[in-house]
């Protein structure tokens, strides 16, 4: 067994490793493609920082291609995503034509790749119509959507099923989001890389030194939420929710760390309402962090007692994963892959309100033991679902049976 | 007198993967989850009674089936979620039987109670099916006593497969035990007995392998 693969073994066990040699033993050699938007922010960019490495590591030919575009074509993409999430938001023409002469420019470049590839995943709306522009295709295609797509906006979501309908399979992260399409719809949650910067285990003198950094003070309570600045991740009902237990724990320090992905260009806006609540509070600490600044969310993430994800609609929420793992309490927003992840009172608490929030911000930080206890339990559930060793293997699965029934 | 069966077909251990699928089919209260009942595919039974063994859930939990944590948890009927729980996909012989019985079960409480109260977004009763992998092993199994020292070993995906994904086919290993001669009627009577739908797999594994233990223990003494 290779050094990484060992590695890994000590982190997720010997037997998910096992496994996975198992399931790729008949895959080795043959090209695997992933395609995406971003190469760095945002979810799907970690999954597959690390995930390629070790497919590559499993003996499988495996590369992963970005498509880029102009920001007409990032204006359409990302209100295709609000819209997926179920925001009533219409696209221009305009804005479409730019969506598919993107992706037909990228296709041009990615054609040889893709035609050849035995396997490919197109992850999310963004390279969705590349599979129409690759015709001479040999391999299984299947479409990964990352995102909420429980109650879509009709229009929008008539005009990629389109695209998304021709694909071998698609797969999404909850039975809630799948939709009606003619292929088989798999369900397969996300995962973290316990390995990366963002959640291997750090030196305490790296999380003491982010309270430099930030101004934090390690003597009082640091509620901390990390995520982009989306209004679908309520970072106004987070301040709404520290201002409550303000009156209550006057010492709470409320930690906001955002950064921008290359796809999001309504970031700034949300950046400047979350701004002008927070006001003149000293102890709302707002942070803007570049998209590599995994080290720096690892400690901040370590170095805070209670973490939120109080999002209003969300995919999965990989940032609850990843505090989980760290041992941390969660309050997160009860909707969505955050209900998969939160097993109410064992491993975090759901909330639906501000006050909600407060309520456990407030609980927890009276009860030190349940802090401790909870934050281990949900560790522990992150060990044995959530962890990109599952979430490869059932790709792997997924990709075995797609194999199996074009042989039958 | 015994008789050793010296025709037995080997049995080739298998691990097992086991991919959901999204039906697309979803059930906001009681008389939608009974009418969904009568038509869905054979597998979203199946699946909502044996695959919540595969996964690896927080603690213990109460119910036994999807069906009964969904009407305890989200609709807050527990005498049915009881109910359900009740019925024990073994005992049937096949799935249309049990799925007669999920229906009368669940429409004698409709009547009861006329309850058909909705679930909150994001509550409603997801029918799900899966596809299962099966991969080698690379253990192949000639006689039971070869199983006394490999159960306990097994991948908990191989005791899934072996012992309930397998049901009345012969990689079965309560089959293979019945089939492998006279000698070994007893340990399959024992192992008849152990029910895989009150034990989570680590259980039944241990189990399993308590009952191989004791019979060639007091077959050797």
């Amino acid at each position: 067994m290779s050094e990484l693969l060992e590695t890994y073994a000590m982190v997720a066990g010997q037997e998910a490793i096992i496994k996975l040699q198992q399931l790729s033993a008949p895959m080795k050699g043959k090209k695997f493609v992933h395609v995406n938007s971003t190469r760095i922010g945002g979810g799907v960019a970690e999954i597959l920082m690390k995930m390629v490495p070790l497919m590559n590591e499993l003996g499988i030919d495996t590369s992963w291609e970005v498509i880029t575009g102009e920001d007409k074509f990032y204006q359409c993409t990302k209100s295709m995503h609000n819209a997926i999430q179920g925001d009533p938001v219409d696209i221009t023409d305009d804005l479409l034509k730019a969506y598919e002469e993107t992706n037909s420019r990228n296709a041009e470049e990615l054609r040889p790749v893709l035609e050849e590839a035995d396997y490919v995943i197109i992850h999310d709306p963004q390279p969705a119509p590349l599979l129409s522009l690759c015709p001479n295709r040999k391999g299984k295609w299947v479409w990964r959507c990352h995102i909420d797509a429980s109650n879509p906006h009709t229009p929008v979501w008539n005009y990629l099923s389109q695209y998304v309908k021709d694909y071998d399979a698609s797969c999404f992260s909850l039975a809630d989001y799948a939709q009606q399409l003619p292929h088989t719809q798999y369900l397969i949650p996300p995962s973290i890389d316990p390995l990366s910067e963002k959640n291997m285990d750090i030196e305490q003198s790296e999380i003491d030194s982010v309270y430099d950094q930030f101004n934090l003070d390690c003597n009082r309570p640091i509620m901390l939420q990390v995520s982009r600045y989306d209004r679908f991740k309520d970072p106004i009902g987070v301040i709404e929710a520290y201002k409550l237990v303000k009156t209550a724990i006057p010492e709470i320090q409320l930690v906001l760390a955002g950064g921008g992905a290359t796809d999001d260009p309504e970031g700034e806006e949300v950046l400047r309402e979350v701004r002008e609540s927070a006001g003149d509070d000293h102890d709302i600490h707002i942070l803007l962090l570049p998209p590599d600044a995994h080290l720096i969310i690892n400690a901040l993430q370590r170095a805070s007692d209670i973490i939120l994800q109080k999002s209003l609609k969300e995919g999965f929420g990989l940032t609850v994963t990843e505090a989980m793992w760290k041992g941390k309490p969660v309050i997160g927003g009860n909707t969505g892959g955050i209900r998969l992840q939160i097993v109410n009172h064992h491993t975090g608490f759901l909330v639906d309100t501000p006050e909600g929030a407060a309520l456990r911000i407030q609980y927890l930080l009276q009860n030190p033991e349940k802090m401790m206890e909870i934050g281990q339990n949900a560790k522990e559930f992150v060990r044995a679902n959530f962890l990109n060793t599952r979430h490869l293997r059932e790709i792997l699965s997924l990709f075995t049976i797609l194999d199996n029934q074009s042989r039958q | 007198m015994t008789h050793k069966n010296n025709n037995i077909q080997p049995l080739e251990i298998k691990d097992c993967e086991i991919l959901n699928i999204a039906t697309g089919l979803r059930a906001r209260n009681l008389k939608e989850f009974r009418d969904l009942l009568e038509t869905i595919h054979p597998d979203c039974i199946h699946y909502h009674f044996w695959a919540k063994k595969l996964r690896a859930e927080f603690g213990e939990d109460e119910f036994n089936n999807d069906f009964a944590t969904w009407a305890s948890i989200n609709l807050h009927e527990n005498k049915l979620a009881e109910r359900l729980c009740l019925i024990n996909p073994s005992m049937f012989k096949n799935v249309e039987e049990l799925r007669s019985k999920l229906i009368e079960v669940v429409t004698s409480s409709i009547d009861e109670d006329q309850c058909s109260q909705d679930t909150k977004e994001g509550e409603k009763f997801q029918f799900t099916r899966s596809d299962i992998v099966l991969f080698d092993t690379g253990h192949l199994i000639s006689n039971p006593g070869q199983l006394k020292e490999l159960i306990p070993n097994l991948p908990l995906g191989a005791v899934y497969y072996h012992f309930i994904e397998s049901n009345n086919i012969s990689l079965n290993i309560v089959t293979f035990v019945k089939n492998a001669g006279d000698e070994y009627t007893d340990l399959a009577i024992r192992l008849s007995k152990l029910d895989p739908y009150f034990f989570t797999l680590p259980e039944l594994q241990s189990r399993a392998s308590q009952i191989f233990k004791d019979f060639f223990q007091g077959e050797s003494g």
